[in-house]
């Protein structure tokens, strides 16, 4: 149980989120892979927080992760409040008939 | 404590550290692969929780509390009143043309990645004695945010405010 061993699945969650945040075609399940990605990040960033090589006690890690869930909080309900508003507007949420900006 | 216990404390903490570690990637995969949305959101819910079972193994307890309080208890709240919100009958979790392009892509970017991270060689230092913390992180933690980091924790204040009266503004009723 190494600090490898942390990357290698933060890697491997972080690859699934990218994969559906890039494929997927409704808009909430979009979200949930940003949010994937964003836990594999965490993971990651107190993997090192943990295994970094100083004499004392750091955790500088662990606050920047209590930051990215603050953004990753007022992200979601922003995002979600937008997705509300488009399928009330546009009665859809798939993104690929939300291109208005197209015509 | 001898030396015979702390071996086998470690291959515990191994066993465990790899089930949870099967369980996450199964569940990441659930929300890509399942058909339904709401269990696609059911498997994010999985995920979230062995995320914070991984920081209670990397002596975070604190975050731990917080990923379970926020990420469990509100932002998925959030995500499923969203889909109930916005359901039809037919839709499901499809994707669109291009995805066996973009497995690719994805899939070399992650056996990149797992190639560099495999020859990462940072030992345990927390092993030794006089780098443990003393107590829980939690007196550190707040320390740090009320010193060090007091102008980032105070924008992220106005932040949360600004995102909440943003949110209200655009759900609100004309």
């Amino acid at each position: 149980m190494d600090l490898n061993n942390f990357l290698i699945v933060s890697a491997i969650l972080f690859s699934i989120g990218l994969y559906g945040a890039l494929t997927k075609k409704h808009l909430v399940v979009i979200f949930m892979c940003i949010e994937l990605m964003f836990n594999a990040v965490n993971l990651a960033l107190v993997g090192f927080s943990k295994y970094q090589n100083l004499t004392l006690v750091n955790l500088n890690g662990h606050i920047f992760v209590i930051f990215i869930i603050a953004v990753a909080a007022a992200e979601i309900a922003l995002g979600l409040a937008i997705v509300m508003s488009i399928y009330k507007n546009k009665d859809t949420i798939f993104i690929t008939e939300i291109d208005s900006l197209k015509k | 404590m001898n030396s015979e216990f702390v071996t086998e404390s470690s291959m515990v903490l191994e066993i465990v550290f790899w089930a949870i570690s099967v369980i996450s990637i199964i569940s990441a995969l659930g929300v890509v692969l399942l058909k339904s949305v709401f269990r696609a959101a059911l498997s994010l819910i999985i995920c979230f929780i062995t995320i914070a079972a991984f920081f209670i193994l990397l002596n975070a307890e604190f975050l731990a509390a917080v990923q379970i309080l926020i990420y469990i208890g509100a932002i998925s709240v959030l995500l499923i009143f969203a889909i109930l919100f916005t359901r039809d009958i037919d839709i499901q979790n499809v994707s669109h043309k291009f995805n066996l392009i973009t497995a690719i892509v994805v899939g070399v970017f992650c056996l990149i990645s797992i190639y560099i991270f495999n020859d990462i060689n940072i030992k345990d230092i927390t092993k030794d004695e006089a780098s443990y913390l003393y107590g829980s992180t939690v007196n550190e933690i707040g320390r740090l945010l009320v010193n060090n980091f007091v102008l980032p924790f105070e924008v992220v204040s106005i932040l949360l405010l600004a995102a909440l009266i943003g949110a209200f503004v655009l759900i609100r009723e004309d």
